[in-house]
């Protein structure tokens, strides 16, 4: 079977500034991939691409083994449902229900069931007009949308504008659970990665238009760690490790490495009397896109 | 069990762990069905992925086995087997770190041994 997504030197221009320079990455089938990257790194023009909405300027991008621009066939296969900033005026007179239903006739795997128990979990009221919607009102449409679509490729863009933290528990409740029923490739794009991450299994991490790694996250849990105590005892140690961040305090210090610490070496640290952590994926992503400087390889 | 982001195990060896707790304490007896992956994931918001490899590190152990069609199930002898395999890490996870902590408070071995006497007697320090 084809890969889900499939991307060769992708290269998107707006005039003369370069949104995404280069990209060659592929996506399997049913895995949670978590998009992360900082403000104007290029994670939603990415994502127009593959969602059909936008035009390669160089290179080539295949979902499911097809070309998506224009071709409704390969279309229904993929959910994206973007800003509800640009709609048109017609669709700003829609009510909730109208979102969806309209919905409903474009995605051929559309679960009703499923979408009048997600409206229940988040109290939604169907009759609202759009234009009395707050955002996490229509943070809950987009995730309605995205999950009762059950396509085969689906692309959350920061699903939850607005959303209280309560409402995102239930959401990663969901999705954990419509996700182990229904398997699909679904790419997740957020900026709070330390509550999402434990939901990915692979991660995604642009920068500046480019791709810096993508790597499983069990393969990054194990090659991000911090070590702290005696300065003069980190140095010596860990002078042979790739270090991300180095912050000190007096004649103490915390190292962040980028490296791999097998248990050996973790046990030699913990009898020379240094604390060993690991990163969160937070803190990681903050120190590699820190400056391009930081990746160092 | 509790997950940890800071923990320095990744997230599949700490579903491990929590699940040998459970053996270990009874919560979950030898023999009995043990906890699905897509549970784990649900209740925890984990990949499930995430929770079958921790769940298949225990199978490649012995201490859960696979029925098809049923689930998981904890073998029989799974509580000696964690134990066999906990002890040789209680040295590095906690035996060391008390020493350490003990050493920057000047407390001698002989002071910890007392302790320890006293801890079984049922009194306290």
């Amino acid at each position: 079977m084809e890969n889900a997504i499939e991307v060769t030197n992708l290269t998107k221009k707006y005039g003369t500034t370069v949104a995404l320079e280069n990209i060659t990455m592929s996506c399997t089938h049913d895995k949670i991939y978590g998009l992360l990257g900082r403000n104007g790194a290029g994670k939603t023009t990415l994502l127009h691409l593959l969602a059909g909405q936008l035009l390669p300027t160089q290179g080539s991008l295949h979902i499911y083994g097809e070309n998506v621009y224009e071709n409704s066939e390969a279309l229904a296969k993929i959910c994206y449902v973007g800003s509800f900033s640009n709609i048109n005026n017609y669709v700003k007179t829609f009510r909730v229900r109208d979102f969806l239903k309209t919905a409903s006739l474009f995605y051929p795997n559309w679960d009703q069931d499923f979408a009048d128990k997600l409206i229940k979990l988040f109290s939604l009221d169907i009759k609202k007009h759009y234009r009395n919607l707050s955002s996490g009102m229509l943070s809950m449409v987009s995730i309605i949308i995205s999950l009762a679509s059950r396509a085969p490729l689906t692309l959350l863009d920061e699903p939850y504008t607005g959303l209280d933290a309560a409402a995102r528990q239930e959401f990663y409740d969901v999705l954990a659970e419509d996700y182990s029923n229904n398997p699909r490739t679904i790419i997740f794009s957020t900026h709070l990665i330390d509550e999402a991450s434990k939901l990915f299994e692979d991660v995604i991490l642009l920068h500046q238009g480019q791709i810096l790694l993508q790597e499983p996250l069990e393969t990054l849990e194990e090659l991000s760690f911090v070590v702290s105590g005696d300065e003069e005892t980190l140095k010596s140690m860990l002078s042979h490790k790739k270090i991300i961040k180095k912050e000190t305090m007096g004649r103490r210090a915390a190292y962040s490495l980028f490296d791999t610490l097998s248990e050996k070496e973790t046990d030699a640290l913990t009898q020379a009397g240094l604390e060993v952590r690991s990163l969160t994926l937070q803190q990681l992503f903050v120190y590699l896109t820190a400056n391009k400087e930081g990746l160092g390889c | 069990m509790l997950l940890s982001n800071e923990s320095p195990k990744p997230i599949y060896q700490q579903i491990a762990e929590g699940i040998e707790d459970d053996i270990l304490t009874g919560r979950l007896k030898e023999g009995e069905q043990a906890y699905s992956t897509n549970h784990i994931a649900k209740v925890y918001q984990i990949n499930p992925a995430t929770a079958g490899k921790g769940i298949n590190m225990l199978v490649d152990e012995e201490i859960l086995f696979k029925r098809r069609g049923l689930g998981m199930f904890v073998t029989e002898g799974a509580v000696e087997r964690i134990r066999q395999k906990r002890k040789q890490s209680f040295y590095n996870d906690y035996l060391i770190r008390t020493l350490l902590e003990a050493k920057k408070l000047e407390i001698t071995p002989n002071e910890i041994i007392e302790m320890i006497a006293r801890y079984e007697k049922g009194e306290r320090l």
